[in-house]
C-alpha cells in the first residue's frame, strides 16, 4: 500500500500551487521551504505582466487556502537532506534550521527597535538593510520574525529577548531534523537570478547605476526600499533616461545558453513602472528578439504605442560609467539603423535571466538534469519537477506545470 | 445550536492595553452585549491565554469566542478550540490601535462616550459579538455525484487528458466530432521537439497515444459525435450527444474542454498573395504536402526547390489576429527543414519579425538555423507578387541585410496562426440561463482562458476546465502539461463536490447560499448577476440554485432586494446587526463623524493590515467590516448605515475592468453598477449621493489607504453630518 | 527596383571550409560589432558580414573592405553568445581573398589545402637542387664552409630571389589594383579632401603598424600581441640584414669595400641577424602556443594559419641550424640544412601573395584606402 502523502520541495508560487492543487483533491501535502516565508520569487515582484496586478493578491488567496486546509503542512527554513525508498514509499529527512523566533511572535516589531546589528536585505537585493532580527517582508507568510544567525551576536547581546514581551525569541534554538513518509515528490525549487557579477562587459555589480531587473522590482514595489519610488542607487536621483539591456546573460553560451522566457515581458512591464512614475522619462529597450508569445503580444503592442519608449534591435555589449555624473554609457549597434552608437543613460537595467536553483545549490535529489541544471526527468521515480526547476517559464505556465504535476504525483501515490 | 454562549476575550498585548481605556470597553461590552464570559488577557495568543479560553470552553460551555486582538491574518492557526466552537476575530490591533490617528476631539462630556480609540475598540467588539450571535455552524450540503469526466476534443490535448484522468482512476468519455482521433497532431509529418535536448523535429507520437487511449477500458470513445447539450451542474451533468442521428444521454461529473484550434482564415491574407497566386500556401497546407511525401508547387506539381516562409501572416496584427500564436516560428524552422530534406540544393527563407523560440526552444532555433540552406532575417514584407515560370516574388524591407531586396521562390508559405475553436462557434452548448457559451471570451481574444495569472484554469463556468490551444496558443509539450492540469482541476472539482465544499477561490468552504423562496419575487437579479452563471430558473420561475456551480461569493445575496439568500455564516441580516452595533455619536462635534467601510476580505483587507503594520495612520471615524466580495454588498446595508445616522459609506474593493482583479470576476464591477441605484435612492431622500462611494484598490497599494480614507472623510465633512442623524 | 538576392550556397560551404565553419550560428545580436574596438560607427562590422555570409552574398563579401580592417584579435568570437566565431569568418574571407585576389589562380588553389603542399615544396626543392647540381654536382664542397660555394650569390641566389621579388611585387600591384577597384565597385570612393594613397600608407605605417597599436587594443589579444610583434620585428631585422649584406656584396664587387659572408659573429650585422632570428623564434613560440591553446569554442585554426607558422618555423630553425652546423664545421649537415633553409625562404616569399602573410600587404593597402574614405574605428 503506497503512502498517500506528497512532498513538495519549494514553497514558491509553483510549489504552493502544486501542493494546494493536490491537497484540494484530498491528499496530505507537505511543503518544505528553505526561506523563512512562503511565496518565493514572486513575493519580490511588484506586478505580474501583462495584467499589472500584484503577486501578493494571488499569494494571499493561496495562503488562505493553506490556512483553511488541514491537509497542507509546511516547514519554512527547511531543507531536504536525504531521500530514500521509492515511488509510493519515500522516506525524506528534513533539516529545519533555527529561526530563533517561535510561534509566540505577534509581529509587534519591538525587537527590531532594539536590535543593534544591521545586515543587507537579500529580499531587497541589497538595496536596503534590515536588522539582524527582521520581518522577512511586509506580506510575509507566516507573519513571524526571524534572526539571521550569520550576523546576530547571539546571547552576548540578547537585547531582543529582553524587548520581547511574549517570550518569542530563543537564541539557543537548535537545528532540528524530522522524517516524513510520502509517496511522491514534487520539486519546485525555482530559480535564482543569474549572477550579475559575471557580466563584466555590462558593468554587472560594479557600476552603481546599473541594476538588475529584480532590483527594479524592489525599487518599484510600494513595500520596497524606496517605498516604490524608482530612483538610481548612486544618488537617489530621478532617472530621466533609462535603458533596458535584454538577454543580459541569457541566450549566451558564455553564460546561460537558453532564453530565460520572462525577461522581455518583464522589461516591458518595467517600462510601465517607469512611465507611470515619470511621464517625461525616456526609455530605450535594447533587444535581440522581442519575445512576447501568445497574447502577451498585446502587451508589447501597448508599450510600443508609447512614444517615449524606443525599441532598438541590437544587443548591448559594452557598458561604462561616467565617473563624474554617475551616468552610464551604453554601446550597442542599432542594427536596423546600421550604426554603432554610444548613448548616455541615468539608469540601466540588466534583464538578467533565470538559473535553476539546483544548478547553483547542492541538491541531494537523484534526478537527471540538463547541462544548465534544469531537471529533465524523474517521473518514473515519482519525482516531478515543476515550474522553473524544469525549464524557464512565466508564472502562469509555472502554475500550469504545477497543476499538471500534482495530477502525476496523485497518480503515483494512488497506484 | 440552541444555546449560544459567547465569550469575549480582549488581548491587551501589542500596544492595545496601553492605549485603550479598557475599563470603559469592558463596562460597555458588559452592558451592551452581556457575554457569558468577558476577559482581558495580557497575551491572548500565548499558551496561558489560549488555556483560559480552552478552559472556558470546557468548563463554562462557551461555544462562540470573540477574540479581540490582532488581525485574523496573524496568529491564524492558534485560536482553534475544536469543531463546535465558532471563533470570530475583532481586529482591534491593526484596524484600531496601530492605525489610530487622534482627531483631537474635545474631552467628551457625555459619560456614555469615550475617547475615539476606545469607542472604536468597543464598536469592533460589539460588532463581533453580534456576528457571533447570528452565525450558524456551517454545514455542507451532501451531493450524490457522478465522477465521470467528459473530454471534449480528441486531439493531442484531449487524448492526453483522457489518459491522465483514466490513469488516475476516473471514468472518461471522450467526445470527438471528426471520425478519427488525433486532431492536428495526426496530420503532421514531424512535430517540433517535445523533449530534451529540444534540438530536432521528432516523428509524431500521436498514434502511440491514440492506441493507448483506445486500449484503456476506462475510456469510452465517441467519435463522429457532436455535443448537443450540457445541463445540470458539476457532479450531476446530464449531457446530450449525437452520433449520426442517434442521441445519447450521458451522466457526467466534470468537463475538460480541449477542442483546440483552427487555422486563421487564409482568404483574408490576399495581401500576401493567398488565393491570388497559386504557389502561395499556408503552413498547414505545407504540412499536409510533407505528410503526403512530396513538397510540390500547386501550379504545376514541380518539386519545390526554394521556399520562403512569412512569419506572423495575419498575426501580431490588429487587423487580423492581435496575438502571437507562440509556435509558428518553430513550425517554420521545422518546415524549412522539410524543404531542405527533399533536395540538398533547396533553399528556404524565413522572414520573421522576432524569432520567438522562448525558453528551452532556443536550442531548436540554434540547431535548425545551422543548415547552410536556410536563410533567416528579421524583415517586413513589402510585396508578394507573381514571378515568371510560376515563381513567387517576395519583396522585403527593414531587413538585417541592410537593404531592401527580393527573392524568387517556388513556394511561399504563410505562417498562419491559431484561432480557438470556441471563439465563434457555440462549442460548449450549456443549458444555462446565462447562455450556452463561457461569457466574455472576447477579453481573451476568443480563448477559453483565465484572467488570473495565478490561477490559469479558472473560467466562469465551474466544473469546466479548458486545456490546450482552446485556452492559449501553445506547443505540444506545454499542452501535455496543460492537459494534466485541467484534468486535475476537473478531478478536484469532483472531489470537492463530493465533500460538499466549494472550489476555488473559497476552496473548502462548506457554506452555500440558502434560498428562502417564500419571499422571492422572481425578479431574477440573482440569476442574471451571478458571475458564474450558477443559477437557472426552475419551472416556477424562481431561482434554481445549482450549488455545485456556486463559488460562494455572495453576489446573489447582494443582488437580492428581498433577503431571500443567505449563508450560514454570512447574511444580510447579520451584517445589518453588525452595522447596527456601531455607536454613532449624536453630535459629530463631540464624537466625530462615522463612516462605514465595507472591505473586500481578499485584497483590500490585507492591504489595511499592511498599512497598519507599516504604522500608517488614518481617520478614527471609520469602521471596517470585511465582506466576501463587493458583489455581495446588499443595498440594505447601506440603507441601514445611513438610517442609523452614519455619515457615509465607503466600499473598498478590487479593481475592475478588462484586467479585473476581483477573485469573483464581476463582484466589484457589479457593486459599482449597483451604486447608481443607491445614488438615486439617496438623492430621493435628499442625501448627497457622494456619501456612498466605491474605491478600487490592489492588495499592494496599502500605501494609498490613508489618503483614500482621509480624502473620503474630508469630502463627507464638506457635506456636513448625515441629516438623518439622531432620528 | 529591389535587388534580387540569390544566396550562393556553394560560397557558404567554401567559407565554412576556409575557417568560417560556425557562421550559420549567428543570430544577429551585434555583440561583435560593439565589442570590436576597430569597428566603425557607420555600418559596423562584423555583424553585417555574418548575415551576408549566412545568406551567401558573395558579391558583398568579396568587395568588403572591412575584412581587412579586422586584426583578427578574436574578441568578437570570445564574446559571441552563439559561438558563431565572427573572427574566424573574417579570417576565412581573407584566406579566400588570398586565394582569389592574386594570379595565377593555380597557386591560390595550391596554397589553400595541404594536399598541394608537395607541389609547393617541389618547385624550390628542384630549383635549388639544380643549382647545387650545377655548382658542385650535388657534392659537399671541401674546406671552409661557405654556402656560396654551393649556392653562388651572383649566379643563383640573387637572380632567383630578384625574380621572385619582382614576381611578388608585380602580383601584389595587380591584386591591390583589383582590390581597390572592388572597393570602388561597392561604392567606397575616396573622399575629395582625403590624403593621397602614399600619404595614407605612411600614416598607416606610422600610426598603426610600427607599434601594433590596434592589435594591442583588444583584450583577447593579450597573448598574441607580443608574439606578433616579435615576429614582425624579427622579420624587419632579418630584412635589414639581408639588405645590408646584399648592399655590401655589391659594394665589395664594384668598389672593393664591404663584407662577404660568412660574417664574423661579432659583426653588428651578424648580431642583428641573430637577434632577429631569436625574436622570430620567441615570437613563433608565443604564436604557436596561443594557436594550440585557443578555446575551440571560440576560434578554430585554419590551414592558412598553420602553413605560415610552419614555414616561418622552418625558415627560422634552419637559419639557426645552418649557422650552428657551419660553426661546428659539420659540412654535410650544414649544406643540407642550408638547402632546406633556401627552400623554405622561397616558400615564404614566392608564395607570399597567396599565404596568410599577404595580410601584411593587403591589410596595409586596405587600411590606407580606409583612410582615404575616412572609415575609422568607433573611438578614433
Amino acid at each position: 500500500m503506497s503512502n498517500n502523502s506528497i512532498l513538495v520541495i519549494g514553497g514558491g508560487f509553483s510549489g504552493l500551487t502544486a501542493a494546494l492543487e493536490a491537497a484540494e483533491v484530498g491528499h496530505e501535502v507537505f511543503i518544505v521551504e528553505k526561506m523563512p516565508y512562503l511565496g518565493g520569487r514572486v513575493a519580490q515582484l511588484k506586478h505580474y505582466f501583462p495584467k499589472l496586478c500584484p503577486p501578493s493578491c494571488g499569494l494571499e488567496i493561496n495562503f488562505q487556502r493553506i490556512k483553511n486546509n488541514p491537509r497542507v503542512k509546511f516547514f519554512t527554513m527547511a531543507e531536504v537532506v536525504s531521500v530514500s525508498g521509492g515511488p509510493g514509499n519515500y522516506e525524506v529527512k528534513i533539516k529545519i534550521k533555527p529561526r530563533y523566533v517561535n510561534n509566540n511572535c505577534t509581529a509587534c516589531d519591538k525587537c527590531v527597535e532594539v536590535c543593534p546589528v544591521e545586515r543587507d536585505s537579500d529580499f531587497d537585493f541589497n538595496l536596503d538593510k534590515t536588522k539582524a532580527i527582521y520581518r522577512p517582508h511586509l506580506m510575509s507568510f507566516p507573519m513571524r520574525y526571524v534572526i539571521d544567525d550569520q550576523v546576530c551576536e547571539g546571547t552576548a547581546c540578547a537585547k531582543c529577548v529582553e524587548a520581547c514581551e511574549y517570550q518569542a525569541i530563543d537564541l539557543e534554538e537548535k537545528e532540528k531534523e524530522i522524517t516524513l513518509n510520502v509517496g511522491s515528490l514534487m520539486v519546485a525549487t525555482g530559480w535564482v537570478p543569474y549572477d550579475v557579477k559575471k557580466l563584466i562587459h555590462l558593468g554587472g555589480g560594479q557600476i552603481s547605476n546599473v541594476i538588475t531587473n529584480m532590483q527594479m522590482e524592489r525599487l518599484a514595489a510600494p513595500a520596497g526600499p524606496t517605498d516604490g519610488k524608482i530612483q538610481r542607487p548612486s544618488d537617489g536621483a530621478e532617472p530621466k533616461r533609462i535603458a533596458f539591456v535584454q538577454c543580459a546573460g541569457s541566450r549566451d553560451q558564455n553564460h546561460l545558453d537558453y532564453c530565460s522566457y520572462i525577461c522581455c515581458m518583464a522589461s516591458l512591464k518595467h517600462c510601465t513602472y517607469i512611465r507611470e512614475q515619470y511621464p517625461d522619462a525616456e526609455v530605450v529597450v535594447y533587444y535581440i528578439d522581442l519575445r512576447a508569445p501568445g497574447r502577451y503580444e498585446k502587451f508589447l503592442h501597448k508599450i510600443e504605442q508609447d512614444e517615449k519608449v524606443l525599441m532598438v534591435k541590437g544587443k548591448v555589449a559594452k557598458i561604462e560609467e561616467e565617473v563624474d555624473t554617475g551616468d552610464v554609457i551604453v554601446t550597442a549597434e542599432d542594427i536596423m539603423g546600421g550604426v554603432k552608437k554610444e548613448e548616455k543613460f541615468n539608469l540601466v537595467v540588466l534583464a538578467t535571466g533565470m538559473q535553476p536553483s539546483v544548478a547553483v545549490e547542492e541538491s541531494i535529489l537523484d534526478v537527471p538534469k540538463d547541462d544548465h541544471g534544469f531537471i529533465i526527468g524523474g517521473e518514473e521515480k515519482g519525482v516531478f519537477a515543476v515550474g522553473c526547476a524544469k525549464m524557464p517559464l512565466d508564472v502562469m505556465t509555472s502554475a500550469e506545470t504545477a497543476t499538471g504535476a500534482a495530477l502525476k504525483a496523485i497518480q503515483t501515490v494512488r497506484r | 445550536m440552541a444555546d449560544k454562549k459567547i465569550g469575549v476575550y480582549i488581548c491587551t498585548g501589542c500596544d492595545i492595553g496601553e492605549n485603550v481605556n479598557m475599563e470603559k470597553v469592558v463596562e460597555y461590552i458588559e452592558e451592551e452585549c452581556s457575554p457569558a464570559v468577558l476577559k482581558q488577557v495580557p497575551f491572548l495568543c500565548g499558551k496561558e491565554g489560549l488555556a483560559q479560553i480552552q478552559n472556558d470552553v470546557e468548563n463554562e460551555g462557551i461555544n462562540r469566542v470573540c477574540v479581540a486582538a490582532c488581525s485574523p491574518r496573524v496568529m491564524w492557526d492558534v485560536f482553534d478550540f475544536g469543531p463546535d466552537v465558532i471563533v470570530d476575530r475583532a481586529n482591534i490591533r491593526e484596524l484600531a490601535v496601530w492605525s489610530f490617528h487622534d482627531p483631537g476631539l474635545p474631552e467628551p462630556e457625555d459619560d456614555e462616550m469615550s475617547d475615539p480609540l476606545t469607542m472604536m475598540v468597543r464598536d469592533y467588539i460589539k460588532m463581533s459579538v453580534s456576528k457571533l450571535d447570528r452565525i450558524l455552524k456551517p454545514e455542507a450540503e451532501p451531493v450524490d455525484l457522478d465522477k465521470t469526466i467528459m473530454i471534449l476534443g480528441g486531439g493531442f490535448t484531449g487524448l492526453t487528458a483522457a489518459l491522465d484522468a483514466a490513469e488516475t482512476g476516473y471514468d472518461v468519455v471522450l467526445v470527438e466530432k471528426e471520425d478519427k482521433l488525433g486532431g492536428f497532431a495526426a496530420k503532421m509529418y514531424k512535430q517540433t521537439p517535445t523533449k530534451h535536448p529540444y534540438e530536432k523535429a521528432e516523428p509524431p507520437f500521436i498514434n502511440e497515444l491514440i492506441s493507448k487511449v483506445e486500449g484503456n477500458d476506462k475510456i469510452k470513445i465517441l467519435t463522429k459525435t457532436s455535443l448537443e447539450l450540457i445541463k445540470g451542474a458539476p457532479g450531476r451533468y446530464k449531457v446530450t450527444v449525437k452520433q449520426g442521428q442517434e442521441e445519447q444521454q450521458l451522466s457526467i461529473g466534470a468537463v475538460v474542454l480541449a477542442t483546440g484550434w483552427k487555422p486563421y482564415d487564409s482568404s483574408k491574407l490576399d495581401n500576401l498573395g493567398y488565393g491570388k497566386i497559386k504557389n502561395v500556401v499556408t503552413n498547414i497546407e505545407l504540412e499536409t504536402m510533407a505528410k503526403d511525401g512530396k513538397l510540390a508547387r500547386p501550379s504545376d506539381g514541380e518539386p519545390v526547390k526554394s521556399a520562403a516562409f512569412i512569419q506572423c501572416a495575419g498575426q501580431r496584427d490588429p487587423e487580423h489576429l492581435p496575438y502571437c500564436s507562440s509556435v509558428c516560428c518553430m513550425v517554420s524552422l521545422k518546415q524549412a527543414g522539410y524543404v531542405r530534406e527533399q533536395n540538398d540544393d533547396a533553399m528556404a527563407y524565413i522572414f520573421y519579425k522576432d524569432m520567438r523560440t522562448p525558453g528551452v526552444y532556443e536550442s531548436y532555433y540554434r540547431a535548425a538555423q545551422d543548415d547552410p540552406g536556410i536563410f533567416l532575417t528579421k524583415s517586413e514584407i513589402q510585396e508578394v507578387s507573381q514571378g515568371e515560370n510560376g515563381k513567387v516574388l517576395v519583396k522585403v524591407t527593414d531587413s538585417l541585410l541592410g537593404e531592401d531586396f527580393e527573392v524568387e521562390v517556388d513556394l511561399l508559405v504563410l505562417a498562419t496562426g491559431m484561432v480557438p475553436t470556441i471563439s465563434d462557434e457555440p462549442v460548449l452548448k450549456l443549458g444555462y440561463r446565462q447562455g450556452e457559451q463561457i461569457p466574455d471570451l472576447d477579453l481573451f481574444d476568443g480563448f477559453a482562458d483565465s484572467n488570473y495569472i495565478c490561477f490559469p484554469y479558472e473560467t466562469r463556468r465551474t466544473g469546466i476546465y479548458a486545456a490546450g490551444c482552446v485556452r492559449q496558443t501553445m506547443s505540444m509539450s506545454t499542452a501535455r502539461d496543460d492537459a494534466a492540469g485541467a484534468t486535475l482541476k476537473a478531478i478536484q472539482c469532483l472531489e470537492s463536490v463530493n465533500r460538499g465544499v466549494s472550489v476555488h477561490p473559497r476552496a473548502g468552504d462548506p457554506t452555500y447560499p440558502k434560498f428562502n423562496m417564500v419571499r422571492c419575487t422572481q425578479c431574477k437579479r440573482c440569476t442574471e448577476e451571478c458571475p458564474f452563471g450558477a443559477l437557472d430558473d426552475d419551472e416556477k420561475g424562481t431561482p434554481e440554485p445549482n450549488t455545485t456551480r456556486c463559488r460562494r461569493c455572495g453576489t446573489c445575496m447582494g443582488a437580492c432586494p428581498e433577503r431571500v439568500i443567505s449563508f450560514d455564516d454570512y447574511s444580510v441580516s447579520m451584517l445589518n446587526e453588525m452595522i447596527a452595533s456601531i455607536e454613532v455619536p449624536d453630535d459629530e462635534e463631540e464624537g466625530g463623524y462615522r463612516m462605514l467601510v465595507l472591505v473586500c476580505e481578499n485584497d483590500a483587507y490585507p492591504a489595511l493590515d499592511m498599512a497598519a503594520m507599516r504604522m500608517k495612520k488614518w481617520s478614527s471615524y471609520v469602521r471596517f467590516i470585511p465582506i466576501r466580495c463587493l458583489g455581495s454588498v446588499n443595498t440594505q446595508w447601506i440603507a441601514e448605515a445611513m438610517s442609523k445616522g452614519m455619515d457615509g459609506v465607503l466600499l473598498l474593493g478590487c479593481k475592475y475592468g478588462d484586467d479585473y482583479q476581483c477573485h469573483f470576476i464581476k463582484g466589484s464591477e457589479l457593486c459599482n453598477r449597483r451604486m447608481d441605484n443607491i445614488g438615486e435612492t439617496l438623492e430621493r431622500l435628499q442625501v448627497e449621493a457622494e456619501r456612498v462611494q466605491q474605491k478600487q484598490i490592489s492588495i499592494d497599494e496599502y500605501d494609498q489607504i490613508p489618503k483614500i480614507i482621509d480624502d473620503f472623510i474630508e469630502e463627507i465633512e464638506g457635506y456636513g453630518p448625515n441629516p438623518y442623524k439622531g432620528f | 527596383m529591389a535587388t534580387r538576392i540569390e544566396p550562393n550556397v556553394q560560397f557558404i560551404r567554401e567559407m565554412q571550409a576556409a575557417g568560417g565553419e560556425s557562421l550559420k550560428k549567428c543570430y544577429q545580436c551585434a555583440t561583435c560589432s560593439v565589442i570590436c574596438p576597430l569597428s566603425p560607427e557607420d555600418a559596423p562590422f562584423p555583424r553585417k558580414e555574418m548575415i551576408w555570409a549566412q545568406w551567401g552574398l558573395k558579391d558583398k563579401l568579396v568587395n568588403d573592405i572591412d575584412i581587412w580592417l579586422c586584426h583578427n584579435c578574436g574578441e568578437c568570437s570570445d564574446n559571441c553568445p552563439r559561438g558563431a566565431k565572427p573572427a574566424d569568418l573574417l579570417a576565412a574571407l581573407r584566406n579566400m581573398a588570398y586565394k582569389s585576389l592574386a594570379k595565377p589562380a593555380i597557386l591560390g588553389k595550391w596554397m589553400s589545402s595541404p594536399k598541394y603542399l608537395p607541389q609547393l615544396i617541389a618547385i624550390p626543392a628542384v630549383l635549388f637542387l639544380i643549382v647545387w647540381a650545377i655548382s658542385t654536382g650535388l657534392r659537399i664542397p671541401e674546406g671552409e664552409i661557405i654556402f656560396a660555394k654551393v649556392f653562388p650569390t651572383l649566379a643563383a641566389i640573387d637572380p632567383i630571389f630578384i625574380l621572385v621579388t619582382l614576381f611578388v611585387v608585380f602580383t601584389f600591384i595587380s591584386s591591390i589594383g583589383s582590390m581597390f577597384s572592388s572597393f570602388k565597385a561597392s561604392g567606397l570612393t575616396p573622399k575629395e579632401d582625403a590624403p593621397g594613397i602614399f600619404r595614407s600608407l605612411i600614416m598607416v605605417v606610422k600610426d598603426e603598424i610600427i607599434d601594433h597599436r590596434k592589435f594591442k587594443e583588444c583584450e583577447s589579444n593579450q597573448d598574441r600581441y607580443p608574439g606578433h610583434l616579435l615576429i614582425f620585428y624579427g622579420f624587419i631585422a632579418l630584412a635589414i640584414v639581408t639588405g645590408t649584406i646584399a648592399l655590401f656584396y655589391w659594394t665589395d664587387k664594384l668598389f672593393g669595400f664591404g663584407m662577404t659572408t660568412p660574417l664574423a659573429l661579432w659583426n653588428p650585422v651578424k648580431i642583428l641577424a641573430n637577434v632577429g632570428g631569436i625574436a622570430l623564434i620567441i615570437g613563433l613560440i608565443y604564436m604557436t602556443r596561443s594557436r594550440l591553446n585557443a578555446d575551440t569554442r571560440n576560434a578554430i585554426n585554419s590551414y592558412y594559419d598553420w602553413y605560415i607558422l610552419g614555414v616561418i618555423w622552418v625558415v627560422a630553425v634552419t637559419g639557426f641550424l645552418a649557422q650552428i652546423f657551419r660553426l661546428a664545421d659539420t659540412a654535410t649537415l650544414a649544406y643540407w640544412v642550408y638547402y632546406v633553409h633556401l627552400v623554405s625562404v622561397f616558400m615564404l616569399f614566392a608564395y607570399l601573395p597567396w599565404s596568410k602573410l599577404a595580410h601584411l600587404v593587403y591589410r596595409t593597402a586596405a587600411l590606407a584606402y580606409a583612410r582615404q574614405i575616412d572609415r575609422r574605428g568607433f573611438d578614433e
